[in-house]
């Protein structure tokens, strides 16, 4: 077909089983032009060398599992134009600041302990029964936390981030983002639950705001914004304690 | 995948320090522009430190303040100050921006009413708040 091109993809291969350190494969591959860089991956996989190792699902941007580096930026393959990088080749390596497991897939089991502590789910003190309907919530109250709730866990902003790269303690960008999600949710009761991981030194505070983390995001969720927001608000909640050590805390 | 890390030969690559150079084979601007802020401290230290020295040298008598405040129209302290200077206004211009981050999910910080205030009033203001503090600053440094 005419409208087929050629463009090199250079990819970072691990396999521990052969070797100690990851090494280089480039590959030649002709693509359409409304391929993105994991439609390559899989072509790859497909017809040229099925032992490539990456991971996917939907192809849509939403599950958040295709999360690689692409020329040097932690992106969502399936929404990466191999057009927007041809004529120049394209290199693709597992996110950075995790360790590799093989080829292109990263062990994620830190990013999934820390999720975890910060308990992105709604805790109320009391369950009130089911007889009792529904927690109502209005527009204005969903509008508070929505964006933030838009994470679909794709790691990219901690493969962003320098500071997860060099203190791996961070509880990290979208952890925060998520926990700060519940605790603007009208219906949740958690905050203190969730206080001492998210304003820990481990929490925000690490934060030194090098920003990156929203930049590269791909929903939008603006995890900076969430972290800057939780040291103002937890901030003045500390101040307000000190100074009226009566008030209501919750 | 969750991992049996015993078991399972993973490989880290190691972050450089001068990650703010060439963070894995990159150069990321905005890694630079980043560090470039954190430097400016120290030239605002370092300012803080002459500033102190001169404050001291008043102790010292109207004379010794007087040779100190001359040395301090030679070159090389005039480029030092210039350097300060531009640090100290793209931290201050940067930091200030920063303040439209507590404004722009659906909970700003600053509120009317039940209304968030768009964030690029929020930035006016601080901006704004800096360029007046400056003004009494400079006024009460040229006229006392
Ligand atoms: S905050 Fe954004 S970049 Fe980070 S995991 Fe969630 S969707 Fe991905
Ligand atoms: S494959 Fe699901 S987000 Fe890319």
């Amino acid at each position: 077909m005419s409208d087929l091109r050629t463009i090199k993809i250079t990819v970072l291969r691990y396999r521990p089983e052969e070797e100690d350190e990851p090494t280089e494969q480039t590959y030649e591959v002709e693509f359409r032009d409304d391929w993105v860089v994991l439609d390559a991956l899989n072509h790859i996989k497909d017809h040229i060398d099925g032992t490539l190792s990456f991971r996917w699902s939907c192809r849509m941007g939403v599950c958040g599992s295709c999360g690689m580096m692409v020329n040097g930026e932690p992106k969502l393959t399936c929404a990466a134009m191999l057009r927007d990088y041809y004529p120049n080749e394209v290199r693709v390596e597992p996110l950075v600041n995790f360790p590799i497991v093989r080829d292109l897939v990263t062990d994620m089991t830190d990013f999934m302990d820390k999720l975890k502590a910060v308990k992105p789910w709604i805790i109320r003190e009391e369950e009130k029964p089911v007889s009792e309907g529904e927690y109502l919530q209005t527009p204005d109250q969903l509008k508070d936390y929505k964006q933030f709730s838009q994470c679909i866990n794709c790691m990219l902003c901690y493969a962003a981030c320098p500071v997860y790269g060099l203190e791996h303690d961070f509880v990290g960008p979208a952890a925060i983002a998520l926990g700060h999600r519940y605790n603007l949710d009208s219906r949740d009761e958690g905050n203190q639950q969730r206080q001492h991981i998210i304003a820990s030194k481990e929490g925000i505070w690490e934060c030194t705001y090098v920003g990156e983390c929203s930049v590269v995001c791909p929903k939008h969720v603006d995890p900076a914004e969430a972290i800057q927001q939780t040291k103002v608000a937890t901030t003045t909640n500390r101040l307000k304690s000190l100074v009226m050590p009566w008030g209501n805390k919750k | 995948m969750m991992l049996d890390s015993e078991t399972t030969k993973t490989y880290t690559r190691p972050i450089s320090k001068a990650w703010w150079l060439r963070d894995r084979g990159y150069f990321n601007r905005r890694y630079f522009m980043f560090l470039l802020r954190e430097l400016t401290s120290v030239f605002v230290a370092l300012y803080v430190v002459l500033f102190i020295y001169e404050l001291f040298l008043l102790t010292k008598g109207q004379e010794a303040h007087a040779a100190f405040q001359e040395s301090l129209r030679s070159g090389p302290f005039i480029v030092f100050f210039l350097i300060a200077l531009l640090f100290a206004l793209y931290h201050s211009w940067t930091w200030l921006g920063l303040t439209t981050k507590m404004q722009a999910a659906g909970r700003g910080l600053v509120k009317i009413g039940t209304k968030t205030l768009p964030p690029i009033f929020v930035a006016l203001g601080s901006y704004g708040a800096w360029l007046v503090a400056t003004c009494v600053i400079a006024y009460l440094f040229l006229t006392l």
